[in-house]
């Protein structure tokens, strides 16, 4: 009887044991020798395909997560500290995740934090903390993660619809849109100034004046940059603007500066310099960057054979995705960008779920 | 004899338990989806969508001609030209796309502003981004016949104030406005507006995405 009953542990502790280690895992084939990935994603089920190229632009992995809608131009992955973030909404008439993806750059391991709102469409990463938002029935709701504790807790801002957030330190800057009935529906475009450790509303500012809707956004020192993608008509219709705005955080003066063509969206920083992706968003069209030395004040506006729907930087290696699912790599010298490489990163044919090129992000 | 049978049964055992935790760990996120679908198809009061109408409505959709945009004014970023996809505020978006859960075949929106559309999922009213052209394989952008732009607008604003409305799981309840599904929101935000009937006959009165491309009142501006 006592050798039974240790025959019976010894084979259900040896098979439990075997099943846990025949478990594929991920991150146990991690290859971290890679410099871009692309995320493929669809609506229809969850599922989405991250895949891997190296400096060559050759595919060096790929690896499939079990969370639909992953990424947009729209609100494309985020870097911090090397780790990736990035919201998978799930199923397209559902949005049922609640969660934001890290993944590990190095390792590949990966983490889903469960920030108890659908349909997130705004995010943002400190060290400390990860904030997102979602706009249900008339209110926005700015959440925040504590990374440490894993508290959550939550800023409802009632009657407006928040874009995009970026974040400072200890600060936390929304940008927002209000239509309302008492106004004759007429758009009016805030940025909101949070206070990252109280999570309290500190500052309002109208900034229709500078533009209605805001895609892009980084912070350098003590100034944020914004883009001014869309500005009121006459007819309180949006209409294509041209401008950037730069929010002094501490004085709290705005300034704006012109730029040479239309649609603003995108904005990133790499050595002193801000590179703004001319793009419309919906359409995925815009062929155009422009580059701006923040010392100097002088913008050089680049034209590209193709359109430029998200970019991303990595010294002086700019990577572009456009609407036809290409990436393209270039090198920037001299304030031009000279083109290296371009690849079709299409890798989901004969599925049979509709997949599209959501985004991507770089090491 | 007794010794075997105990060793078998205790084999078996393991065996079971093992399989039991092997499943559950490689297929928890499934089941989480799994779960949320029974859920939702219990809650729907016994109405599906007939499918061999849903493909004729799509087919009708297809169909349609693509005719040119109503404009605010001359001078506007909204391209009027046909089949351009759009982003004027109250404009219609409907999808044929198959997604698993709530309405099987199809969902629709209302365009809020150039770059955010209004839409109802299963915890409600909510917003999302105006990129249909990219993340759906099947689009209609779709406007309603006698209104104005302003007045499509105002349709869409009426469509996003929709504050606290849980999902409609009755689809057959098109009258209800303490609750909504996805296309009975729009038919909802003209009917109330400007008692404009969105409905068509194809499903009595429960209203599929699709019915707004085919309706009558409406008129195909733009296709995938």
């Amino acid at each position: 009887m006592k050798r039974q009953i240790i025959f019976f542990v010894v084979a259900m502790i040896g098979i439990s044991l075997l099943s846990v280690c025949g478990k594929k895992t991920k991150e146990e084939i991690f290859n971290e020798d890679y410099s871009v990935c692309v995320i493929e994603s669809t609506q229809q089920k969850n599922k989405s395909i991250l895949t891997f190229y190296d400096d060559a632009l050759d595919k060096v992995q790929s690896t499939e997560y079990a969370l639909g809608s992953m990424g947009s131009w729209f609100y494309p992955p985020k870097i911090f500290d090397n780790y990736m973030y990035v919201v998978p909404q799930g199923i397209g008439n559902q949005k049922e995740k609640t969660i934001i993806f890290e993944l590990n750059l190095q390792t590949g391991e990966s983490r889903q934090y469960d920030m108890n709102q659908q349909a997130i469409n705004g995010f943002c990463i400190s060290d400390k903390y990860i904030f997102s938002v979602a706009t249900w029935n008339n209110v926005s709701t700015i959440t925040r993660y504590d990374k440490n504790s894993d508290k959550i807790d939550t800023l409802e801002l009632p009657e407006i619809f928040i874009e995009f957030m970026e974040n400072t330190p200890d600060k936390l800057m929304a940008f927002g849109i209000a239509k309302l009935e008492s106004n004759e529906y007429t758009p009016t475009s805030y940025l909101y100034e949070i206070d990252i450790e109280t999570l309290m509303l500190k500052e309002e500012y109208d900034i229709t004046g500078y533009g209605i809707s805001h895609e892009g956004a980084v912070v350098e020192g003590d100034d944020l940059y914004f883009t001014n993608t869309t500005k009121l008509g006459n007819e309180n219709e949006e209409l294509p603007n041209q401008t950037m705005s730069v929010f002094h955080i501490e004085s709290k003066v705005f300034e704006t500066i012109q730029l040479e063509s239309y649609s603003p969206s995108q904005l990133a920083a790499s050595d002193g310099k801000l590179f703004i992706v001319h793009c419309d968003l919906v359409t995925g069209e815009g062929k155009e960057i422009s580059v701006y030395d923040i010392e100097t004040q002088e913008t050089e506006l680049i034209q590209l054979e193709h359109n430029v729907c998200q970019i991303a930087i990595k010294s002086n290696i700019v990577y572009i995705i456009d609407n036809e699912e290409k990436l393209y790599k270039y090198t920037f010298r001299d304030d031009k960008l000279e083109f290296e490489k371009q690849i079709n990163i299409q890798t989901t044919e004969g599925e049979d779920s509709y997949f599209y090129v959501s985004s991507f992000f770089v090491k | 004899m007794k010794k075997i049978f105990i060793r078998m049964s205790s084999i078996l055992m393991a065996v079971a338990m093992s399989a039991v935790f092997s499943l559950t760990a490689y297929a928890s996120t499934e089941a989480e989806y799994k779960v949320v679908s029974y859920l939702q198809k219990e809650n729907r009061k016994g109405y599906d969508f007939d499918d061999e109408k849903v493909d004729e409505l799509q087919e009708d959709a297809e169909a349609e001609p693509i005719r040119s945009d109503k404009t605010n004014s001359s001078i506007s970023i909204m391209r009027s030209s046909s089949g351009t996809y759009p982003t004027r505020s109250g404009v219609i978006l409907v999808t044929a796309d198959k997604y698993k859960g709530l309405i099987p075949t199809g969902h629709a929106a209302i365009i809020w502003s150039s770059k955010t559309v209004v839409e109802s999922l299963s915890n409600g009213v909510t917003t999302g981004k105006n990129d249909w052209n990219t993340t759906k394989s099947t689009c209609y952008g779709v406007a309603v016949s006698g209104t104005t732009a302003v007045q499509d607008s105002a349709a869409a604003n009426w469509a996003y104030k929709q504050i606290g409305k849980p999902y409609n799981w009755n689809y057959l309840d098109k009258w209800t406005r303490s609750k909504f599904y996805c296309s009975q929101l729009i038919y909802a935000a003209y009917k109330d507006l400007y008692n404009i009937d969105l409905d068509t006959s194809a499903f009595g009165s429960a209203i599929h995405p699709l019915e707004l491309v085919s309706s009558s009142k409406t008129y195909t501006i733009y296709q995938k």
